[in-house]
């Protein structure tokens, strides 16, 4: 009798604990990810699609509003200001769209960029964006602060071939962002896609960027990185040559304290890049309380064999004692323990990664030394947040079912 | 031919296969354009077994180089099919590594600029069987092609300013000049104009080798050096760690040197006769 009770108790619990469950991580539900794909606004017409934000140097008072259309169009522009009750206070701005070509190897899609600045910082900005009359749904962005004021920012990179698995990590990042005032933005590591040259590759990452802005429209500015597999002209044209031309590295100053140095791992790195490297480390290190730097291949793989990123920046990262190294390319989850001189050592430097937006996952080399504990390793889809604070630095790795992979914290220097 | 020819080229071989397995240390191109479909750890075991089974291949082609075998007995026939397979894994790096990497100039040129790889292997075997007179000079003629697929690959990897080319010069500079935080964007600069340079130097080179009715000794000295010399500068710029760069690439110098020595030999037979 007390069997037949509790088995009708559980049939009764079982649908509400999983619907419970469901409820937070919507994208674990295959059905789910494949409406709101068939959901995303498709490129059609000459009506915005495949927006994006993009930061690069400045990010408390500049930033570019990038989307696609399906046709040349003639009027390209964004309407943006700071609202309140729906309304634009004061107005709104106009900016039209300063670069505007046709994506290279596409089937007649253009780009449109408009590079908007005067922007007060710690201020969250609504904006529409308008093609030959079509708009765009009103999504909002925070500029970056001007004071010490403690942020977020999600870090990840290799979100090529797994197309669902890049929809599922895509909406939890849109999850984790509608959640959370403190998280501004994102810094992808590199390769978005598998070729870097095929524009229906390209075309899908866009239109699957959509997912991560949070259902209020809340929209996180992209850092972006360039990989492997990123090679061609329309990296460039997707993301307004971030850096310049055949470069693609630069730093951008988050905050009075924080600092994140994009590198290119795809060019030379033992030459203008090492002197520059060298130059703005120096030139940063004084200033900020948190230094980091970001490119896609490992110095200290988890997988594969360094990238010169070892040779020629490792001694750069060490002389000016960075706080935090983001690698990407090896499909794994991976934290190294503090690294000096090749050796472990509390005043080195810790290399987080290593690319986990969507692509298969491999298993780790957790064998490597510098993977030991309190290294770690892992492999499964993954998103990195970190919390910049007065008192710390605190990393995390988020999965799929939002369940902490890693935590560690980084006190000031 | 000389039995000492054939040891050589079978040393290389092994040199070369070493390097491989060395290599498997990190995802093979095979692994990479597995891992999609199989997933891992199905790809991990699989380069696993490669580095294993080149293990194996290595010490049973070592051994047999050793022994004076017929050609149809079981050990000469496994020697065989072992230098077959191992030539077979060269081939199939140099097109996964393509195939893995689509749209991207420099890996697109790999199934050229790593001919002399798994043509080393296949000029093995064909000496070990065939060793009429005419049937060597065609073999040389496959070993010439394969050399010169390299020096066209690696060339035009030089003349499009690949920047682990970049890299390897400006590194090798640190070793021998020194570190100089000034002198990094000209090295760059210096870099990036020998590379073309040096790309018309293969060319060149090139089309020396493949002359119809001619062999310049000299070109196949100059090539056997030129070939150490950038297999070595993976080591020159980025430390011992990176031996099995150069031992992968052992035969884009002990090729070329392997046709000099060949020639050098025809010439002193010829001429004591």
């Amino acid at each position: 009798m007390k069997l037949k009770l509790l088995a009708q108790l559980l049939l009764f619990l079982t649908p509400l604990l999983s619907s419970k469950v469901f409820s937070e991580t919507l994208w674990l539900d295959k059905k789910y990810v494949e409406k709101r794909m068939e959901a995303l606004t498709p490129v059609k017409g000459n009506g915005p699609s495949q927006w994006r934000v993009i930061w690069t140097k400045e990010p408390s008072t500049k930033a570019t509003i990038s989307w696609t259309t399906a046709k040349k169009g003639s009027s390209h522009r964004v309407r943006f200001g700071i609202r309140s009750k729906n309304e634009f206070q004061d107005g709104a701005s106009l900016q039209d769209a300063q670069r505007n070509g046709a994506y290279s190897g596409a089937n007649g899609e253009y780009y449109h960029h408009a590079r908007i600045s005067g922007l007060k910082p710690s201020t969250t900005y609504h904006f529409e964006i308008e093609s030959d009359g079509k708009k765009s749904p009103v999504m909002h962005f925070t500029t970056a602060p001007s004071d010490d004021r403690p942020f977020k920012f999600l870090f990840g990179g290799d979100s090529r071939t797994g197309i669902e698995a890049r929809a599922q990590v895509n909406l939890l990042m849109a999850d984790l962002s509608a959640k959370d005032d403190l998280l501004i933005g994102f810094a992808h590591g590199g390769d978005y896609i598998i070729s870097g040259r095929n524009w229906s590759q390209w075309s899908k990452w866009l239109s699957q960027h959509e997912l991560t802005v949070a259902s209020s429209g809340k929209v996180l500015p992209i850092i972006p990185t360039r990989g492997n597999h990123d090679g061609g002209p329309l990296y460039d044209e997707i993301f307004d040559t971030p850096g310049g031309s055949g470069k693609n590295y630069f730093f951008t100053q988050i905050s009075p304290q924080v600092a994140l140095v994009t590198l290119n791992s795809e060019i030379s790195a033992g030459g203008e890049q090492r002197a520059w490297l060298a130059e703005t480390l120096s030139a940063l290190r004084p200033k900020v309380r948190w230094l980091l730097a970001e490119y896609h291949r490992p110095a200290w793989p988890a997988v594969k064999t360094p990238g010169s990123a070892k040779k020629f920046w490792v001694p750069l990262f060490e002389k000016f004692n960075l706080d935090l190294v983001v690698e990407s390319d090896g499909h794994v989850i991976k934290r190294t323990v503090p690294i000096r001189n090749e050796k472990k050592d509390p005043t080195g430097i810790v290399y987080v990664g290593e690319g986990g937006l969507g692509v298969p996952q491999r298993i780790p080399k957790s064998d490597r030394w510098y993977l030991q504990s309190p290294g770690m390793t892992g492999n499964e889809h993954h998103v990195m947040r970190v919390l910049f604070g007065k008192e710390k630095m605190d990393y995390e790795v988020i999965l799929l079912n939002r369940k902490q992979a890693d935590h560690y914290e980084f006190t000031p220097r | 031919m000389n039995s000492g020819f054939i040891w050589f080229l079978r040393i290389l071989i092994i040199i070369q296969s070493l390097g491989y397995a060395a290599k498997l240390a990190a995802p093979s191109a095979l692994n990479s354009f597995l891992l999609g479909s199989m997933g891992d750890p199905f790809v991990t075991y699989l380069d696993r077994l490669v580095q294993v089974f080149i293990w194996f291949a290595c010490a049973i082609l070592f051994w047999v180089g050793f022994l004076k075998v017929p050609l149809r007995s079981f050990v000469r026939r496994l020697d065989l099919s072992l230098i077959g397979l191992l030539g077979v894994w060269s081939f199939t790096a140099a097109i996964f590594s393509w195939l893995v990497n689509p749209g991207d100039p420099f890996h697109a040129t790999d199934p050229i600029g790593h001919a002399v790889r798994f043509v080393t292997p296949l000029a093995l075997i064909l000496l070990i069987c065939c060793s009429g007179k005419g049937q060597i000079g065609k073999i040389i003629w496959i070993l010439r092609w394969g050399v010169a697929g390299t020096f066209i690959g690696h060339g035009l990897c030089a003349l499009w300013l690949k920047p682990s080319f970049i890299d390897l010069v400006i590194g090798t500079m640190d070793l021998f000049i020194g570190e100089d935080l000034d002198a990094y964007s000209a090295r760059q600069v210096f870099a990036e104009a020998a590379l073309p340079i040096i790309a018309i130097q293969d060319f060149i080179l090139v089309g020396l080798l493949l002359l119809p009715g001619k062999r310049i000794k000299t070109i196949a000295l100059w090539m056997a050096i030129w070939g150490v010399v950038t297999a070595l500068s993976r080591m020159t710029a980025y430390g011992w760690d990176f031996w099995h760069d150069l031992a992968l690439r052992i035969c884009n110098g002990g090729v070329p040197f392997f046709l000099w020595a060949y020639w050098k030999a025809q010439d002193s037979t010829k001429i004591s006769s």
